[in-house]
């Protein structure tokens, strides 16, 4: 039976946009290059789900989607390690502090409970923190799960609602007719279809291509690693000093960051140097991190627009295609809430938040440039 | 004693394993005989000790799993190193191997 939406791309978006129209009734068919979900950025990040420190146009996006992280958690029993333990912005010195002082209001304004903690206070919250850190933007309702299980749990529920999810199947091509998508062209076959939702993160410039349309996304690598297990050393996840960190169940410590400005690219080939580099400044900020050894590390794609926000909107010149895209890093957190817009406006409805701050045209000039030749 | 049938005579991925003279070597404290060379996890499993250390939190044993570096599920302490691989690192005379094994779960499994 023919799909009414296609969606492209198993990352947690997809596979969130997926369960939404399912649970809606809709016929829904989710193409996925890999032979699972999750495989990608999706997988391969720090699990944050997290508000605190986002611009205030994104801040009630992240907001709505955690709570749909805890309904996830908690209403559909998931079991991908979702722990609240917070969120803290690190300050080394009284500049940062002043510039976190001056983000509170902002933040709270937005309904996170966002708070600046020093000395004793700080303390209590995370004793191990090196004398390096002054004091936190501290958010109690930031947390982070393991973005594996995450991944995959979320395609099962849309599974489970009635989606059909085919791994193994890459996008080939786009056949449009009268500024409509048709039919999907994969690996694996034709797939006619009503609607496209392409959530296809830093792979979106190439589908985008296929019909024609440049999109401003930057792909670049973020590197990963996990330290062997330790002692409980950690509870909240903590970015500062240019690295962030957070535990694991296991006990272990994931940390990245760091190195400025990796080369553009897909690869996701690891480099020793920023490796050693990024350890050493966590270790800088939790200096217990001496005590273990660095297990494995990692690399993710990500999709970064110009200014570091999702970009959500139609594709441009097509009429039922929508994308979500650029998320910058913070992807994973917003990924189920932007796949309840992407249901929202393939049916349709209106958007459970108003989105015209994620729309191309929030970037004036640097949206759209006309396609290269093919 | 040496048990033949615990090594890995040709690996299809590492070819045929690399074994000198007997030598000895040292696992919590025991005496453990080995062949030069080969790797510790090897000379371990063929002295019938298949648990090298325990999970720090649930204390389960925890040992040789996927034989050729990738996993780290077989971390032990070498000459006071911490974290080194057992499937790599290759058997001297001599040499003090340790992993935290909880005492309930003993050396031999």
């Amino acid at each position: 039976m023919e799909p009414d939406v296609v969606v492209i791309g198993g990352g947690i978006m997809g596979c969130s946009t997926a369960f939404f129209l399912a649970r809606a009734g809709v016929r829904v068919t989710l193409v996925e290059k890999a032979e699972q979900v999750g495989t990608e950025a999706s997988g391969r990040n720090a699990g944050g789900i997290r508000a605190n420190g986002r611009k205030p146009a994104e801040v009630p996006l992240a907001i709505a989607s955690i709570r749909l992280w805890q309904a996830f958690n908690d209403e559909y029993g998931g079991q991908f390690e979702y722990d609240q333990h917070g969120q803290m912005y690190l300050a080394r010195n009284e500049e940062e502090l002043a510039a976190l002082r001056r983000a509170t209001p902002t933040l709270q304004g937005l309904g996170l409970g966002v708070q600046v903690v020093t000395g004793p206070d700080l303390r209590d919250l995370a004793p191990n923190l090196s004398s390096l850190v002054v004091g936190a933007l501290y958010c109690p309702t930031d947390g982070f799960a393991n973005p594996i299980l995450a991944t995959r749990f979320v395609g099962r529920l849309a599974e489970r609602a009635g989606a059909r999810i085919l791994t193994g199947t890459a996008l080939t091509g786009l056949v449009k007719e009268s500024g409509r998508i048709t039919e999907v062209v994969t690996t694996r076959g034709r797939i006619s279809t009503g609607a496209v939702v392409c959530t296809a993160g830093p792979w979106t410039n190439e589908i985008a291509r296929m019909v024609g349309v440049k999109l401003p996304i930057e792909v670049k690598p973020n590197y990963i690693a996990v330290t062997t297990p330790t002692a409980p050393v950690l509870r909240q996840f903590v970015s500062g000093h240019t690295v962030y960190i957070r535990p694991a169940r296991a006990g272990n410590l994931i940390f990245g960051g760091g190195a400025a400005g990796p080369a553009a690219g897909f690869s996701k080939a690891s480099s020793l140097a920023t490796l050693r580099w990024s350890a050493g400044r966590a270790a800088e900020v939790l200096p217990a991190m001496r005590h273990t050894s660095i297990l494995r590390s990692w690399a993710g794609t990500l999709a970064y627009s110009p200014d570091h926000m999702i970009i959500l909107d139609s594709l441009p010149g097509v009429a039922n295609m929508l994308f979500a895209t650029g998320c910058s890093g913070h992807g994973f957190c917003l990924g189920p809430m932007a796949g309840k817009l992407l249901a929202e406006l393939t049916l349709g409805l209106t958007p459970s938040l108003p989105v015209d701050q994620f729309r191309l045209a929030r970037l004036g000039s640097r949206a759209v440039r006309d396609a290269e030749p093919a | 004693m040496l048990n033949e049938n615990r090594r890995v005579e040709d690996h299809p991925i590492l070819g045929p394993s690399k074994r000198g003279a007997p030598v000895t070597f040292w696992f919590n404290g025991a005496p453990i005989t080995g062949c030069e060379g080969e790797n510790i996890a090897m000379a371990l499993w063929a002295s019938g000790i298949k648990v090298m250390r325990s999970d720090l939190r649930s204390g389960e044993p925890r040992g040789m799993y996927c034989g050729i570096g990738h996993c780290f599920e077989c971390r032990v302490t070498v000459n006071g190193v911490p974290d080194i691989r057992a499937c790599l690192e290759p058997v001297r005379s001599g040499l003090i191997v340790s992993g935290e094994v909880s005492p309930e779960e003993g050396t031999s499994r």
